[in-house]
């Protein structure tokens, strides 16, 4: 899955960077705490030698520029990788053959957009009583969804009865719809902050 | 085939990714910018080269300065390392799910919300506030009664039944706090 693939990418350049200033900060650090002698510990930083080989190696500007702009490019794709959603706008659905409802039946498959399905699991879970707010939407393969409900709910509500009604009604419903009895589904609950006193006093 | 029950999300690290992708872009640019004013005009822009080289020329590795700077970049360096390798934590307290093909969760502010709102509930508590720890659920009630030995007890069963309900695959031990204080 997408984000999956975002999440592992994350990792990655996270631990390239931080293996690079660990090397790098860690070579400088033994050589400035005498780790190769303490005749390497008190010679300059910058030598007369090496001031003297930029001056006759004017290239090496040129491969300093492309360095930089390989780690920008590199850095800019990392960072417009950070908004690709794992959402998917269109749905597999295997249709029965005699279906005769379905306008566009190709090889007993039709091809459904999935924000018709979010939509209406996610109205109908509005309508549960104690139910504040319902974000529903799909993810994974055309062919084998994944149902993600992020529902929020007010901070008294019965938090089981409103779960075993979303089960039981809303999923219920979207694998019917989808005849797919094991539509794999996320739910993920959260508890609306307690209005200002609306708390019951003695 | 059945579907399997999709696994709880964890972190996506995306904060500390930002951040290292500006910089690493910002710091990237800057050198390629520096760079190419050196091999075209002989000079960079807007630094003084003579003084920077002089600088360096008079400063030895064994420097506190550069000893300093070294140090910041190693700690840093596994820092960076430690945040890639450690595994994130996870974005939901897992709850039990019956259901085969589903798996449901609850963010961690919304459990302490609902565990301070069943304690709420209690009579003589006034302001209720969960903090989750590892397996424990510490309760602070506060309340304007002089005599509250039996709140404890109270506060403890009530927030427990309400951990019960949730079902949570690892449970919480409650513990309970009161303090007093008038309204």
């Amino acid at each position: 899955m997408m984000t999956n693939r975002t999440a592992r990418g994350n990792r990655v350049g996270l631990a390239v960077t931080g293996l690079v200033l660990l090397i790098a900060g860690g070579y400088v650090l033994a050589r400035s705490l005498g780790a190769f002698g303490s005749t390497q510990a008190r010679q300059p930083v910058y030598t007369d030698a090496e001031a003297g080989w930029i001056r006759t190696t004017i290239w090496i500007w040129l491969a300093v520029a492309a360095v930089g702009v390989m780690i920008a490019i590199l850095a800019l794709r990392w960072l417009i990788v950070q908004l690709r959603t794992e959402r998917l706008n269109r749905l597999i659905v295997d249709t029965d053959a005699g279906a005769v409802d379905v306008a566009d039946v190709a090889v007993g498959r039709t091809d459904l957009p999935a924000g018709a399905l979010s939509t209406a699991v996610g109205s109908e879970i509005q309508t549960y009583p104690g139910v504040r707010s319902v974000h529903a939407y799909l993810t994974g393969d055309p062919d084998q969804p994944q149902l993600n409900l992020n529902v929020t709910v007010d901070p008294d509500v019965d938090v089981p009865r409103v779960r075993r009604r979303i089960v039981d009604e809303a999923v219920a419903h979207a694998r019917t719809a989808l005849d797919t009895p094991d539509l794999a589904t996320q739910l993920r609950l959260t508890v609306a902050r307690p209005t200002r006193d609306h708390r019951n006093y003695i | 085939m059945t579907q399997s029950a999709p696994p709880i999300p964890r972190g996506r690290r995306v904060t500390a990714a930002v951040i290292v992708a500006v910089l690493l872009l910002a710091a990237g640019i800057y050198a390629a910018v520096q760079a190419i004013y050196l091999y075209v005009h002989g000079s960079p822009w807007l630094l003084d080269a003579p003084a920077i080289a002089d600088r360096l020329h008079r400063s030895s590795w064994q420097d506190p300065a550069v000893t300093a700077a070294a140090a910041v970049l190693t700690v840093i360096g596994l820092w960076l390392l430690i945040l890639a390798v450690a595994p994130a934590a996870p974005t939901l307290t897992a709850l039990h799910e019956p259901d085969p093909s589903m798996s449901t969760g609850i963010t961690p502010g919304g459990m302490s919300r609902t565990l301070a709102a069943a304690a709420q509930h209690i009579d003589g508590v006034s302001r209720a506030e969960v903090r989750l720890g590892r397996g424990t659920a510490a309760t602070t009630v506060i309340t304007p009664l002089r005599h509250h030995e039996a709140l404890p007890g109270a506060v403890s069963a009530a927030v427990t039944d309400r951990v019960a309900q949730l079902d949570p695959v690892r449970g919480y031990a409650v513990r309970v706090r009161v303090a007093r204080r008038d309204r």
